[in-house]
């Protein structure tokens, strides 16, 4: 009798535990975890949310996503929906419906939209003289949040990046990374460089080139046009020395027809005349 | 009375100055248009504001046009020759300190007094010999010339950011300043005329044979109402030049075009010019009417599209009415300086070509304030465009004034002369 008593007891105590939520707290019913798929194509999903019980009145109910209210889906109903239309992987994260009452605290449910973390931003390529500072960056989008990693290709090989000059720092935060290097070396520095974001789902990478300049390679140009200027100058100079030898013009020196016939009064003063009609 | 010179040559080497007044154009006015390509390196290399940067390009234009009465009496004195090569000497030499980079003030010494030093001095002489070189063909001929600008401006755009990305701001600046030491082999092609200085009858100008100079400048030509009245109409119309280059990205990204599209309106605006440049300078040769009659038609046209811009909210209206801006600028630009001749004769040219480009500036520096407060009172950038159109056809009502006095002077019939566009025609109608 006893063991047929415990029993019920427990039964009604694990029963209590059950419904012990549906009793005191309410219960809400809502999709299961997904994973979108890879890519920028695929179907509508629908995010929804069941009140199947509670002990008060629910006054509204809105969606939350990675801890933050989404605007325009405060609603009255119990069954509540959030669409995506064209899941991109920056639809991922974490997605919260929550239920509040009039009396009593709000209830939520979580669901999880997983996706592989797809790299919406890197610097294709960047130039920086020897000597100063190069940047690059990563960002991504996806949920849960990547693992960044930096490598160097180097001819095909992915190689890991050597820091024993002690000039590479790479820091990030969730969905962003940067890879800063001081003190570019225009031997070793140059190269391809390439991110690579990974979390549970999937992974996915991003090459930026590395050019470093070298500081006295803008001579060169300055040297070639300075020669096109004193070719040029050259044969201004032969030029005209061979039309007029003996006749540089002189900007002092008057010339042009002269009517008058007053030159002979002129005789004292120092004047220079040209013999033209 | 006075001839500066009894015959130009019009045509023959004259061509030659043409396309060295081409490249001096080039390599002042479109290096200084495409600066704009450099002021976000610059500015991050300093770690300034951006409008602390823009005041490089300020200074530049600031001292281009205080230096524009200084290079003309320069050229006057010494020869047009001399002073471009100087000018070479100092644009060059303010490129390549300004890609020293020390700090910003060094910036605006090198950027801003040099260069502009160095620009003014190479492109007023540049100006004046055109004009001096020619009369029959002049408006076609300065057309020629000053289409270089557009030309090379367009040119310069990508060829300056391929620099900068080459070889970083500092090397892309010294490979420019190298670039404009071609400056001096231009000047250096910048035969002096021989001019005719003495008077017919009565007044021997040598006085005294050792300082016999070209002409002094001649400040008494502002005390002429029709030089006063023309140079009111330059105050007029730099501000309403000056405004719309500066509103016409802002006005189209307010109307949500992206940078991509925007930067392309800028560069239809460039090619019309270009085109209206070398349209206007052929119309303007075919003497159907006065210089300053075409000039008056193109400034009111000008300042009429500016006022419908605003009716503009697409982008293909957009890129029509720009391009009709672009056009008529370049009409304007083509023969606004030739008409200086009509105005005040040759002889007088260069010293009116220095005040004009001296007194003009003020309504470049005024304009773009005054329209910038207003788009801020309005909160449209439209009201830009409605402010320049105006201060547009205002100054075309200047023009007609000029007109009407130089008609007067000249006293020439309603019938426009084919064959010369000299204001010393008849002899006894000689003005002076």
């Amino acid at each position: 009798m006893s063991h047929a008593r415990n029993a019920l007891v427990m039964l009604c105590g694990v029963l209590m535990l059950r419904s012990g939520f549906a009793q005191n707290e309410p219960s809400i019913e809502s999709t299961d975890h997904m994973i979108l798929p890879i890519g920028y194509h695929s179907p509508p999903i629908t995010l929804q949310c069941n009140l199947t019980a509670s002990q008060t009145k629910h006054q509204d109910s809105y969606w939350m996503k990675n801890g933050e209210e989404i605007p325009d889906t405060r609603g009255k109903d119990k069954n509540t929906e959030y669409k995506l239309n064209k899941p991109r992987p920056e639809d991922s994260g974490e997605y919260m419906c929550v239920y509040t009452f009039e009396s009593g605290p709000p209830a939520n449910a979580t669901i999880e939209v997983k996706a592989a973390p797809d790299i919406t931003g890197h610097k294709r390529s960047e130039n920086k003289n020897e000597g100063e500072k190069a940047v690059l960056y990563c960002k991504s989008v996806g949920y849960p949040y990547p693992i960044w990693s930096w490598r160097k290709l180097d001819n095909g090989a992915i190689l890991d990046i050597d820091n024993s000059s002690g000039r590479f720092f790479i820091s990030s935060k969730d969905g962003y990374t940067e890879l800063s290097i001081i003190n570019l070396d225009i031997n070793s520095d140059p190269g391809e460089y390439e991110c690579n974001a990974t979390n549970i789902i999937g992974t996915s990478s991003m090459p930026s080139v590395l050019r470093v300049r070298s500081r006295l390679a803008p001579l060169w140009p300055l040297l070639g046009v300075l020669a096109e200027i004193i070719i040029l100058v050259l044969i201004i100079v032969i030029y005209e020395k061979r039309k007029k030898p003996d006749d540089v013009p002189d900007d002092d020196e008057p010339a042009g027809p002269m009517k008058t016939n007053s030159t002979n009064n002129h005789k004292d003063k120092n004047l220079r005349q040209r013999n033209t009609n | 009375m006075e001839r500066y010179l009894s015959d130009p040559p019009d045509g023959g080497y004259g061509w030659v100055v043409v396309t060295s007044a081409f490249f001096i154009m080039g390599l002042t006015a479109a290096v200084f248009k495409n600066f704009g390509l450099f002021f976000l390196e610059i500015q991050s290399y300093y770690d300034v504001l951006n409008s602390t940067t823009s005041w490089m390009t300020s200074t530049t234009i600031a001292v281009f046009h205080l230096g524009a009465p200084l290079a003309s009496a320069l050229s006057m004195h010494l020869s047009q020759r001399t002073v471009i090569i100087v000018g070479g000497l100092l644009a060059t030499s303010g490129m390549i300190i300004a890609s020293l980079g020390l700090s910003l003030p060094w910036m605006y010494l090198s950027v801003g007094l040099l260069q502009g030093l160095g620009v003014s001095f190479s492109w007023i002489p540049a100006n004046s010999m055109v004009n001096h070189y020619f009369r029959r063909w002049r408006p076609i001929a300065y057309a020629i010339a000053s289409s270089g600008e557009c030309v090379f401006a367009m040119g310069f755009s990508p060829f300056f950011q391929w620099l900068i990305d080459s070889y970083s701001w500092q090397g892309a600046l010294l490979v420019i300043g190298g670039l404009q030491l071609n400056l001096c082999v231009c000047g250096a092609l910048m035969k002096p005329l021989p001019a005719a200085q003495t008077s017919i009858q009565d007044k021997p100008v040598l006085e005294d044979g050792r300082t016999s100079k070209k002409g002094t400048f001649q400040w008494s030509l502002l005390q002429r109402p029709e030089l006063l009245l023309y140079i009111v109409f330059a105050i007029l119309a730099a501000a309403g030049f000056f405004i719309p280059p500066l509103f016409l990205v802002p006005y189209a990204s307010g109307l949500g075009m992206e940078p991509y599209w925007a930067a392309s309106v800028l560069s239809v605006l460039a090619l019309a010019d270009l085109l209206g440049r070398l349209a206007c300078g052929w119309l303007a040769n075919l003497r159907l009417v006065r210089n300053l009659q075409l000039l008056t038609m193109m400034v009111t046209a000008l300042g009429v599209v500016l006022l419908l811009f605003p009716v503009a909210q697409s982008y293909w209206s957009i890129l029509v009415f720009a391009s009709l801006y672009g056009f008529l600028f370049g009409c304007v630009v083509a023969i606004h300086v030739t008409t200086i001749v009509d105005i005040v004769g040759l002889e007088g040219f260069d010293s009116a070509l220095g005040l004009f480009m001296l007194l003009r500036s003020s309504g470049g520096f005024v304009g773009p304030p005054a329209a910038g407060w207003l788009v801020d009172r309005t909160h449209d950038f439209g009201a830009s465009f409605y402010l320049s159109g105006l201060c547009l056809v205002l100054s075309g009502v200047f023009l007609v004034l000029v007109d009407r006095l130089v008609k007067k002077k000249l006293k020439l019939p309603h019938s426009n002369t084919e064959a010369t566009d000299q204001p010393t025609l008849k002899a006894d109608g000689a003005h002076v």
